[in-house]
């Protein structure tokens, strides 16, 4: 009789070999949503997206994209250690898994290449430069809006994906929003007659001031790099000592950060405006500040070569809601904004109308979005567009900076004979940032 | 009694046009408590930090490069000097501009300034400071080379492309790529 314990018997190898068995047949019981069953996307269908940055604003695009049935959250990426705890709670909770990996460096983010497209919804600062990086790293982009600090960055933006064949949506999601489509279809079948005037409704100014401030904040103790990674958050903006606030979203209004009023609703209502005047490749040749050169109320009166004008302005939308837009033609004028009611001049009364869903325009740019990555169809606000729009904008900010009336030619993205606004076109980024 | 009597209706009147505006601008709920907070905290950061920008960027170019040659003026009046002379600066505005470029707290504000002064001097101030740089500050001045697209960088920069710190090489690559891009 054998007595070494280390010898096995018959019956003991018989039940190790049923135990692997059964452990090797386990993975072959798939759930049905892996299979596409049950409504389910099957994984071969899913988009694989992840987040850059993602604060309120990026919470409820990433609402958005969760809500798509073939989208799936693969991981977080933010400089930001609270950040990124809630939304990998966000993500795994609607998944039901623990899957959402968190990143503060984009590097590793972008080496993964197992995703497909990205959210990026940080800081103004950094949208075209982690916008045309991502881009480089093989991946798709939806980007927060405004898209560009510059004239010179939005035009790099569409130069690098026209480049590079990715598909990019800017988050100006009204372009989907079922009032403001409607407004567009009325402008292109011709019931508003000649459109000769549209209006933008900009930043109002006791919210949003158009003119940026260069002050800085009192400096505060940095905090340790894995709760808040400074160096990362202010990115190619130029130094400024450290103070909490900028980081709990009080960034805006300060020129190294942010496009003031013009740029904060005028990337949405300018981008309509353009839309509606196909002038998704052109922007107008004219900017003409009126005002004060206080807050509020404000203009830009601005002109198309082909003689459309543009006024961008922060009064006189009342009742319609935020992001405005008013297009009028030689038979008549709309109007609508964010509350989805649709005015019209009497003599179009006919088309007035109201609309439940404009609180959805997020989710159909988002759905907009994902069909593109897809069909690899450009989506309506892609980047040359928004790269357009952006430089309109900019081109208003900079005429109501200098408070003076420019004259902009849209091939080669030139102030014509205005020194100081062509200085102001670009600005250097902070080592080692570069745009390419 | 009827002075009173007849105030009250008034009194009504002026509560039932102020109440809802009263309770609208009250924040209600936690979040809004706090974003409330957070933007009275703010305002008052705002109103009373010593950094502030008016004056400076109202200066024009020979107030500026005196802020700049000034051994007692502040990093912030420093910093904002160059970002004003972006917009006004001319050639006389470069020599003070060049030597902050080896500062590593001001040198991006140094090309913040330089970027956009088209006189050639600017060319030559970024192309001088390529040997006495390492690292960021480097590459920083590097990329400033490329935005300018200087031709007379060509041989400088083509030699940093094969030097030893792989971030300085690739930056010289990309501003090469830029200086000969059309």
């Amino acid at each position: 009789m054998p007595t070494n314990k280390n010898l096995v018997s018959r019956r003991t190898v018989l039940k190790a070999a049923l135990k692997a068995s059964a452990a090797a047949v386990a993975p072959m019981i798939v759930p049905s949503s892996a299979l596409g069953l049950a409504g389910a996307v099957p994984p071969s269908d899913r988009i694989t997206v992840a987040g850059l940055g993602i604060g309120g604003r990026g919470e409820r695009d990433l609402g958005s994209f969760l809500s798509q049935k073939d989208v799936q959250f693969m991981a977080i990426c933010d400089v930001r250690n609270e950040r990124r705890e809630a939304i990998k709670s966000m993500a795994d909770k609607h998944h039901g898994n623990r899957d959402c990996a968190m990143y503060s460096d984009m590097y590793e983010l972008w080496d993964r290449k197992d995703i497909d497209a990205v959210l990026i919804a940080t800081g103004d600062r950094w949208h075209t430069l982690l916008s045309i990086l991502t881009a480089k790293s093989g991946k798709d982009v939806y980007c927060e809006k405004p898209c560009s600090m510059t004239i010179g960055q939005s035009r790099a933006l569409a130069d690098n994906y026209q480049r590079l064949g990715r598909i990019y949506q800017a988050g100006t999601q009204r372009r989907n929003g079922s009032n403001f489509k409607y407004l567009f279809d009325m402008a292109e079948s011709g019931k508003l007659g000649k459109l000769h005037t549209l209006h933008a409704n900009v930043g109002p100014g006791d919210r949003w001031p158009p003119k940026t401030s260069h002050d800085w904040l009192p400096a505060e103790p940095l905090p340790p790099k894995q709760v808040v990674d400074w160096d990362r958050w202010l990115g190619p903006s130029p130094w400024r000592p450290y103070n909490s606030l900028y980081v709990a979203r009080y960034w805006r209004g300060y020129f190294d950060f942010h496009g003031g009023g013009i740029l904060e609703w005028g990337s949405h209502t300018v981008d309509l405006c353009q839309f509606a005047a196909g002038a998704d490749e052109t922007t107008p040749i004219e900017f003409d500040p009126h005002g004060d050169q206080g807050d509020t109320p404000y203009s830009i009166h601005c002109k198309y070569a082909n003689g459309l004008k543009l006024v961008m302005r922060d009064k006189g939308f009342d009742g319609l809601g935020s992001c405005a837009v008013r297009f009028e033609g030689e038979e008549g004028w709309a109007q609508t904004g964010d509350r989805g009611i649709v005015e019209t001049s009497d003599s179009l009364s006919a088309y007035r109308k109201e609309f439940s869903d404009s609180r959805q325009a997020t989710t159909y740019h988002v759905r907009d979005f994902l069909d593109s990555v897809k069909s690899r169809k450009q989506p309506r606000a892609n980047a040359l567009a928004a790269a357009q729009t952006h430089i309109g904008c900019h081109a208003a900010y900079i005429a109501f900076q200098l408070g003076r009336k420019l004259k902009f030619d849209p091939a080669t993205d030139t102030f014509i004979g205005d020194d100081e606004a062509n200085n102001m076109r670009s600005r250097a980024m902070r080592e080692p940032w570069r745009l390419t | 009694m009827k002075i009173t009597r007849n105030i009250l209706p008034a009194i009504a009147i002026l509560l039932a046009g102020v109440a809802p505006l009263a309770i609208a601008q009250t924040p209600r709920t936690p979040a809004q408590q706090r974003r409330a907070a957070m933007a009275a905290k703010e305002a008052e950061a705002r109103a009373a930090t010593p950094y502030k920008s008016a004056e400076i960027m109202s200066l024009g170019t020979p107030k500026l490069v005196e802020i700049l040659k000034d051994a007692n003026a502040t990093e912030f009046a420093k910093a904002k000097a160059c970002q004003r002379l972006a917009v006004v600066g001319d050639k006389t505005a470069v020599p003070a501009l060049a030597t902050l470029l080896a500062n590593p707290k001001l040198s991006h504000y140094a090309r913040f300034g330089l970027e956009p002064i088209s006189d050639p001097s600017a060319n030559a101030a970024l192309r001088d400071a390529l040997g006495d740089l390492k690292g960021n500050l480097l590459i920083g001045v590097i990329n400033s080379i490329g935005r300018r697209k200087d031709p007379e960088a060509l041989d400088a920069l083509a030699k940093l492309m094969h030097g030893d710190d792989h971030d300085v090489a690739e930056a010289a690559r990309a501003a090469l790529g830029r200086v000969r891009s059309p």
